[in-house]
């Protein structure tokens, strides 16, 4: 689907320029220099020839037909240069031109007019405001990066242009290769998801790496990289985590900075690797387009210094890989020929005078067994050391061992240059330090346990009473409020099953009896004003109320106290409802994110949870894997289950509840907020009752 | 000299809509056929004139709707200010009544019937010129306009009626005004009662309508310093509900999305708040301390059609500036105008205030 871009026959370059230093003119140069050998169009109407290049005054003049058009003309031409690709059948259009979106009002419009124009044929656009693209096996440069990068098998797609070529850039001083560049520009039309799509069945991409700073299409980004991601492995890099970082970032993309919270589960869900750092992004690129996936965590660890080795396998403990000792046939076998002063167990240390077959016999020997699914290789330059002979060794081992990664540290500056720079060549990734290697490899291991255990997800089905909960939504809308009342909210979880006390408003204190007498005593009544937030604060709120005559006293109470501490509160009534035992305080919440919709969260209630803030998320629809996992993840799972002689809670019921909400929530996608804090839950076999439910929805 | 048929719409409460009222019916009125006229004896000062007179800005408006031809002045012949004790201790006992008269008369001239607006509460007593001694001069018939706030509006409403019924003026009935919907109920079960039983019949249940009471964009531009970034078209917006974004984005999305027709006031340099607020619904979007906005948010705004004000002030000063602005009906606010009328006609027994002030009606 996305073809044209990857591997045009034709490409066209409109604003294509004579004088060195314009864009127009730089881009041509690219695509020239990096060796493309399909049909160049040069599109200037004032010029004849450009490079050596016959030049058209316009595409519809090119007597061909073109496959991919470069656009590097001012803003407001770049609409006529659409309508003409659209007349010309241009299949992809990659336009570098700013001033669209990006600039403000009237580059928004602009933007806007340009896909009006092209929805009208099946052509695809990237960008605006991009710095164009480049594949390295067709070959072709069509950007404006200043070198053609090493082939290889990485494919990288960028949101920030600049990044993207200082990156490539940067990839020339570590001999990375990639398969692909794509900088995204204003994802008009292609975004990030078409191109996941699109690269994973890119037979010359190994790996998919992404810096973004936003997703477009929440939904479909999900549905997408979920199959993506069991094909190839997806690294991701996205900023603004920090408050002041999402703030930047709004700046940046001008779009709303979404919840980094709701990003992080939603590329779980995906099977995404999300990384941290432009570091940690380029070290797992060139690690998983390389290496195979080890089938465990057993790493074995060579070295020719102590230091150097306990820095490797205390790493290996932080990232969760094992360090387990060699088995007695591997020492025994290793005795053989080394130094009997050496660490045979693991780390394997050989001493600082190793020699290059000393390393390659240790090597042979410790892969063989079993029990190593992976080699971490570290050396460091003594007066005897010979980089060079040594990482040939490595290479020739790497040769005949399956299925095992090997991975290098050699340590250094001058003296290791050239054997590194063997190793990489040869495709075995070297990190200058030891715990950069370990961080690595343990991606690569997580990533293959995923790949190994793909989960088979529950999605339960429930009856509900959708027509109740339409009812009660359209009154609040016809009554123009946003926010349902404690009694509507009742009623809306009851609808779909959720246990909760029936609540009913009563307006006058005469109500307010014939209240308490239909849902039995005792009850807890609690003012219902919109303007009070805080009841328990303002004495708002009266439990275990236990006669008529209690109840018509406190109702006046109730209405009194409110207006002594909000005069301007406008009193609706006070709710009604039977009181029910403690439980163990839990909370529920959803709230719709803007990017993947609803995202639920999990956790200890309770007056101390915005302290402790046990809490877990995941994204709705839940699964039933996915609501247990999401429980299995808090602290309070470990009192849920008993300690102490305590007896164990309804978990089951608990997970009905969220099973529920996450029904409810999906069902009803007017509903922005959802709060239940607390869930009490009781002990097993007594179920759980919401407490206090508040529903927010958009207007 | 017998008066012409008139009702004089008397206030218990400030802020009670009480021009709104005088609006509503009159064009009732006019729609059965009368030629209405309206007379606001004590008008107060609400702004000031090209030559620094005193304008009663709801006269003005009363008399710009109507299509009055007889001048401001005789409309509203007397307008106090604040110290009005303090200026009026030279004027002439009775001076200021016999301007009413005068005025009224050719106020009332060419007119079938009158709609007096009295000012609030006992205000002009000390002049003689309160609502009861003028009802009684004008030979009106009044209505007692008031709120509910609590119970106590009751008392001070049957208070007012029988202070007026002892110097025999006839006292129609009340009209409550600004009641919340989830009130009414309880008015008609309890407040009702007590009314009738002391002489005060409910002439009128009007429930509070958020458009009639909240300012509009227009009126908060027109009152404040601010520069209209964008959406020049949507002036007419209501507000309902000022928020401050100074959050966390994360919790600002929250925090808007539990309001509508709301306006967000945030520093201009708030991409971030902006943009939560413009997910949402929202009325204006004011950005202060004269912080020229991204580009981008303009353009967002632009597409949903909300206007962004920018104020030279910090947003403290602007929220609390803002806060206290209620709505008034402004002359070219037809929106307004239309829905008080309506609201009258719907809630207000005005066939029953014409029986009783136009007795000889065919």
């Amino acid at each position: 689907m996305l073809g044209p871009f990857f591997n045009p026959s034709s490409i066209a370059v409109v604003g294509a320029s004579r004088k060195p230093g314009k864009v127009g003119h730089e881009v041509l140069k690219n695509i020239v220099n990096s060796g493309y050998k399909g049909a160049v169009y040069p599109i200037n109407p004032e010029a004849a020839e450009i490079l050596g290049i016959r030049c058209f005054p316009s595409l519809l003049d090119v007597p061909d037909s073109i496959d991919l058009t470069i656009v590097a003309v001012p803003a407001p031409i770049v609409l006529k240069i659409a309508e003409e690709a659209v007349r010309k059948n241009v299949k992809g259009l990659v336009i570098l031109s700013a001033g669209f979106k990006e600039s403000g009002g009237e580059g928004a419009k602009l933007e806007r007019e340009l896909m009006a124009i092209c929805q009208k044929s099946n052509i695809r656009v990237l960008g605006p405001n991009c710095l164009g693209l480049i594949d390295t096996h067709t070959p072709f440069n069509a950007s404006f990066a200043s070198k053609m990068p090493k082939a290889g098998s990485i494919a990288f797609v960028s949101q920030s242009g600049a990044l993207g070529t200082a990156v490539l850039d940067w990839a020339f001083t570590q001999d990375i290769g990639f398969s692909k560049f794509v900088s995204l520009g204003n994802k008009t039309d292609v975004n990030e998801t078409d191109m996941i799509e699109a690269l994973v069945e890119d037979a010359d991409s190994k790996v998919v790496i992404l810096y973004i700073e936003g997703v477009t299409d929440g939904s479909r980004f999900l549905k997408v990289t979920k199959e993506a991601s069991a094909k190839k492995p997806i690294v991701i890099l996205k900023s603004g985590i920090s408050q002041a970082g999402a703030r930047a970032a709004s700046s940046h993309t001008g779009a709303l900075a979404g919840s980094d919270i709701a990003f992080n589960v939603a590329f779980r869900e995906a099977g995404v690797i999300r990384v941290e750092t432009a570091e940690e992004l380029f070290d797992l690129a060139e690690v998983l387009s390389t290496q195979p996936i080890p089938k465990e965590p057993n790493i074995a660890i060579v070295t020719n210094a102590g230091g150097p080795g306990i820095l490797a396998t205390d790493a290996c403990e932080k990232y969760g890989l094992r360090v387990a000792p060699m088995s007695p046939e591997v020492v025994a076998k290793l005795r053989e020929k080394l130094n009997p002063a050496s660490g045979f167990f693991n780390p394997v240390d050989i001493l600082g005078d190793a020699s290059p077959s000393q390393y390659k016999f240790t090597l042979e020997t410790v892969l063989e067994s079993e029990d190593v699914h992976g080699v971490f290789v570290i050396l460091t330059p003594q007066a005897m050391t010979e980089p060079v002979e040594t990482a040939k060794g490595i290479i020739d081992v790497k040769k005949n061992c399956e299925g095992k990664p090997i991975i290098a540290s050699f340590i250094g500056g001058s003296s290791v240059q050239e054997a590194v720079k063997l190793l990489e060549e040869a495709g075995i990734p070297n990190y200058e330090f030891p715990e950069r290697a370990v961080k690595a490899l343990s991606f690569l291991v997580k990533y293959g346990k995923r790949l190994a255990n793909p989960r088979k997800e529950e999605y339960p089905t429930f009856e509900a009473d959708e027509k109740t909960v339409y009812v009660i939504l359209d009154k609040v809308r016809y009554d123009e409020r946003v926010t349902l009342m404690a009694s509507e909210a009742s009623q809306v979880a009851r609808a779909y099953g959720i246990p909760t006390p029936l609540i009913e408003l009563a307006t006058t204190a005469e109500e307010a009896v014939k209240a308490a007498e239909k849902v039995g005593f005792p009850v807890v009544m609690k003012i219902e004003s919109p303007q009070i937030l805080h009841k328990t604060d303002i004495g708002g709120v009266k439990l275990g109320i236990e006669s008529s005559e209690d109840v018509r006293r406190s109702f006046y109470e109730l209405v009194g106290r409110s207006h002594i501490f909000s005069p301007s509160a406008r009193i609706l009534g006070v709710n009604i409802q039977k009181m029910v035992p403690q439980g163990r305080e839990m909370i529920v919440g959803m709230s719709r994110d803007v990017t993947f919709g609803p995202l639920i969260m999990f956790g200890l209630g309770g007056i101390y949870v915005n302290f402790l803030r046990d809490v877990s998320f995941r994204l709705a629809p839940l699964s039933r894997q996915s609501t247990m996992e999401m429980v299995e993840e808090t602290k309070a799972y470990t009192l849920l289950r008993g300690i102490r002689g305590e007896a164990r809670s309804d978990i089951d019921s608990m997970v009905d509840v969220l099973l529920r909400v996450s029904k409810l929530v999906t069902d009803f996608p007017e509903i922005s907020e959802l709060d239940i804090n607390p869930l009490f839950v009781y002990e097993e076999g007594k179920g759980c009752s919401a407490l206090d439910i508040k529903i927010t929805i958009k207007p | 000299m017998s008066q012409k048929p008139s009702i004089y719409v008397h206030s218990i409460t400030k802020f009670c809509g009480k021009t709104a009222i005088c609006l509503g019916l009159a064009r009732k009125f006019e729609k059965e056929g009368y030629k209405v006229g309206y007379f606001k004896p004590v008008g107060w000062e609400m702004a000031l004139g090209p030559v620094g007179e005193r304008i009663d800005e709801d006269a003005q408006l009363m008399r710009n709707i109507l299509g009055l031809d007889a001048p401001l002045e005789a409309i509203v012949p007397i307008v106090l200010g604040s110290r009005f004790l303090e200026e009026g201790a030279r004027v002439e006992l009775g001076a200021h009544e016999r301007r009413i008269l005068r005025a009224y008369e050719a106020a009332s001239r060419d007119r079938d019937l009158m709609v007096i607006e009295g000012a609030y509460n006992g205000v002009g007593v000390s002049f003689g010129v309160d609502a009861t001694t003028l009802a009684k001069k004008l030979e009106s018939k009044t209505l007692l306009v008031s709120t509910i706030e609590t119970d106590a509006s009751v008392d001070n409403i049957i208070c007012n009626a029988k202070c007026m019924a002892s110097y025999e003026v006839e006292v129609l009935g009340t009209v409550l005004n600004r009641i919340p919907k989830t009130d009414i109920e309880r008015i008609k079960a309890f407040a009702a009662p007590a009314l009738k039983k002391n002489g005060v019949p409910v002439l009128g249940i009007i429930p509070d309508d958020v458009t009639l009471r909240s300012p509009t964009v227009r009126e908060l531009c027109e009152e404040t310093d601010c520069t209209v970034l964008t959406g020049t078209d949507s002036l007419d917006n209501i507000i309902e509900e000022f928020l401050v974004g100074a959050m966390t984005p994360e919790s600002a999305l929250r925090y808007f999305r539990r309001s509508i027709r709301k306006a967000v006031i945030t520093g201009g340099d708030r991409m971030d708040v902006q943009m939560a607020a413009l997910q949402t619904d929202l009325s204006v979007l004011i950005l202060t301390g004269n912080y020229y906005p991204d580009a981008r948010v303009l353009a967002r705004a632009e597409e949903l059609g909300v206007p962004v004000l920018l104020v030279p002030t910090d947003t403290f000063a602007t929220v609390k500036r803002m806060s206290s602005l209620t709505g008034r009906i402004r002359p070219n606010d037809a929106r307004k105008i239309e829905l008080a009328s309506q609201m009258v006609e719907q809630y207000v027994d005005c066939e029953e205030i014409l029986r009783k002030i136009v007795p000889t009606k065919i």
